[in-house]
């Protein structure tokens, strides 16, 4: 059981780093859905952070429900996709970040 | 600025500042031949605890000062970039902290040592965001100046 609560966590948590860079980006692009956020959650950032926090939990849960298999092989291929998530998620934000503000 | 947003701001700095030392500390203990479990496991805990004070108190004062008053001085200001590339940055990264502490926490307290290599990996990138988002915080800092 142990290792299937780190598992399902840890998926949950590469999906919650993917989808705040994704929000990120898009929140910037699309203005609507950076006013949906402020009108919804006082403002974007705590709305991105809400809803990290919420897809990081409910995929965690879910993936408790379904079978996983418990093969350690699996546990660390999916920390090892989070390192890789984590890092190109923050160069993909800061560059976009840097193209925003100095190309575009 | 009120002395609550004051102490938010200084506990911001100081809690980030510890959670990147309790990072460095499971790297360090990772990485020794005698692994000490017990150590791993509390270093692990006030790593994730820090950076989850750090998150509420940070975000307490970026959201309720920063963008009403500080933001608009540095966008007016002579170094602009300062907000839209290094504070647009750092926010966001910040919000990764949380979760991959949150990982080595549960790594190390349910993996019983079976994980060291991407758990290294893993600590030794949350130390960089920090330090990262430590240094973007003081350039910030210095460009409302």
């Amino acid at each position: 059981m142990k290792s299937k609560i780190l598992h399902s966590f840890i998926i949950g948590a590469v999906i919650a780093v993917v989808f705040i860079v994704a929000i990120t980006i898009a929140a910037e692009l699309m203005l609507p859905l950076k006013d949906f956020l402020k009108i919804n959650f006082y403002h974007h950032w705590i709305g991105k952070g809400v809803a990290a926090l919420g897809i990081f939990v409910i995929i965690g849960v879910l993936c408790l429900i379904f079978p996983l298999g418990k093969k350690d092989y699996w546990i660390n291929f999916w920390i090892w996709m989070l390192v890789i998530a984590a890092a190109i998620g923050s160069l993909a934000i800061t560059g976009f970040f840097i193209y925003e503000a100095l190309i575009k | 600025m009120s002395s609550l947003l004051q102490n938010a701001l200084i506990w911001h700095i100081l809690l980030g500042l510890f959670g990147i030392c309790f990072f460095v500390a499971v790297l360090v203990g990772l990485t020794r031949a005698n692994k000490s479990q017990k150590f791993l496991k509390i270093s692990s805990l006030f790593g994730l605890l820090s950076f989850i004070g750090s998150w509420i108190t940070g975000g307490y004062y970026y959201v309720v000062h920063y963008g009403n008053v500080v933001k608009p001085i540095i966008k007016e200001g002579a170094y602009p970039w300062a907000h839209n590339i290094l504070m647009e940055s750092k926010e966001h990264i910040f919000l990764f902290i949380p979760f991959l502490s949150a990982i080595v926490f549960l790594a190390i307290w349910l993996g019983k040592g079976r994980f060291n290599k991407p758990v290294g990996a893993l600590s030794f990138l949350i130390v960089i965001f920090g330090i990262a988002i430590a240094l973007m915080g003081m350039a910030v800092s210095g460009a409302v100046r």
